[in-house]
């Protein structure tokens, strides 16, 4: 079935008795890249569903200011971006467990129960979680949804020569990570 | 994966790039179908946005300037109309005087005696002697109590 494009949906949205229909189709075009660009940013479901929700009714109720100088996805991700990242530094506020008592946890659990297969995408999980925030979202952006550095640079606005060193860096986070944990 | 970002991969980690790339998190069975719906749930009717707060309270304001300044304006044409009309069509106090015959007067003083001090009375020197046909009956307990309002001086003054 052949996707719906944004100018179609942005033309739903013009007209208030086609705005649900409209608002429909771009959840069912944008719900599940974003939920996942959410999800990768934290822990579980419970919150990525809470901030997926949010970002949506942001949508919902902003999309009558959205400039169609930027395009629509740029403008839903920079949401999604804003939504978890404000969702991360409020909890982090909160956290009273240790990162290094928790991580020591979780890779005692990922030695014990896990086949071979499966604890490398544990670490491999664990690796992207550590990360420094900025480092994470830019190599979830580039590894997973595969977005030029052009287009990581309009929803992060953040210049393409910074990004370019994040992801390195990232990358070799990730590579050093396996290599401490015996799995590389 | 992109040619592009398979590249510059194998160039940064070949390791890396040898890894599954899986989503290796759990979601609720037809969790994407109903997430719409939930969404749609929480917000409200679309034409209640089509009015913003700013909008709604800038009609509120204009609309009580409104109601004060309709209300004002009726008051002050009431009042102008009351003064003038009260100015135009009473009559004068020499009119009322002329049309008053003199037993009307004494009458009217006379209902309203209590109004009037002593002194005013005799400043308006009217001869109130009555005939004693005119006087039906008087009741010994009200011509008491009347009596008892003066003092006795007042009394022989008069």
């Amino acid at each position: 079935m052949k996707q719906i494009s944004d100018k179609d949906i942005l033309d739903l949205l013009e007209n208030p008795t086609q705005y649900e229909k409209g608002f429909r189709l771009l959840m069912e075009k944008y719900q599940e890249p974003i939920y996942w660009h959410i999800r990768r940013m934290v822990k579980n479901h419970e919150d990525a569903n809470d901030i997926v929700q949010n970002t949506f009714i942001k949508v919902y109720k902003g999309i009558n200011k959205f400039k169609q100088n930027s395009k629509l996805y740029t403008w839903l991700y920079r949401i999604a971006t804003n939504e978890t990242i404000t969702f991360i530094n409020r909890n982090k506020k909160r956290k009273s467990t240790s990162i290094d008592e928790e991580n020591g946890i979780e890779n005692k659990l990922i030695a014990e129960e896990y086949s071979d297969s499966q604890r490398i995408l544990e670490h491999f999980k664990k690796a992207i979680e550590i990360l420094p925030e900025r480092q994470k979202l830019v190599f979830n952006m580039r590894y997973y949804d595969e977005m030029t550095y052009k287009q990581i640079s309009e929803i992060l606005e953040i210049s393409i020569g910074s990004l370019k060193a994040s992801y390195h860096h990232a990358v070799k986070k990730i590579e050093k990570y396996f290599a401490v944990n015996g799995q590389q | 994966m992109k040619e592009e970002i398979k590249k510059e991969l194998e160039e940064l980690s070949p390791f890396l790039l040898d890894l599954p790339k899986t989503e290796n998190y759990d979601v609720p069975f037809n969790y994407f179908e109903s997430l719409s719906d939930k969404v749609l749930e929480k917000v409200p009717p679309r034409n209640e946005h089509k009015i913003s707060w700013v909008d709604r309270l800038v009609n509120l304001v204009v609309k009580k300037r409104i109601a004060f300044g309709i209300a004002t304006s009726i008051i002050l044409i009431a009042g102008f109309w009351s003064f003038s009309r009260s100015d135009s069509h009473l009559p004068s106090y020499e009119t009322i005087a002329n049309e008053i015959t003199p037993q009307e007067f004494k009458e009217y003083i006379a209902e309203e005696i209590d109004d009037y001090s002593i002194e005013v009375l005799q400043e308006l020197d009217i001869d109130f002697s009555v005939s004693f046909d005119e006087i039906e009956s008087i009741e010994d307990e009200f011509l008491d109590e009347i009596l008892d309002e003066f003092e006795d001086y007042e009394l022989e003054q008069i």
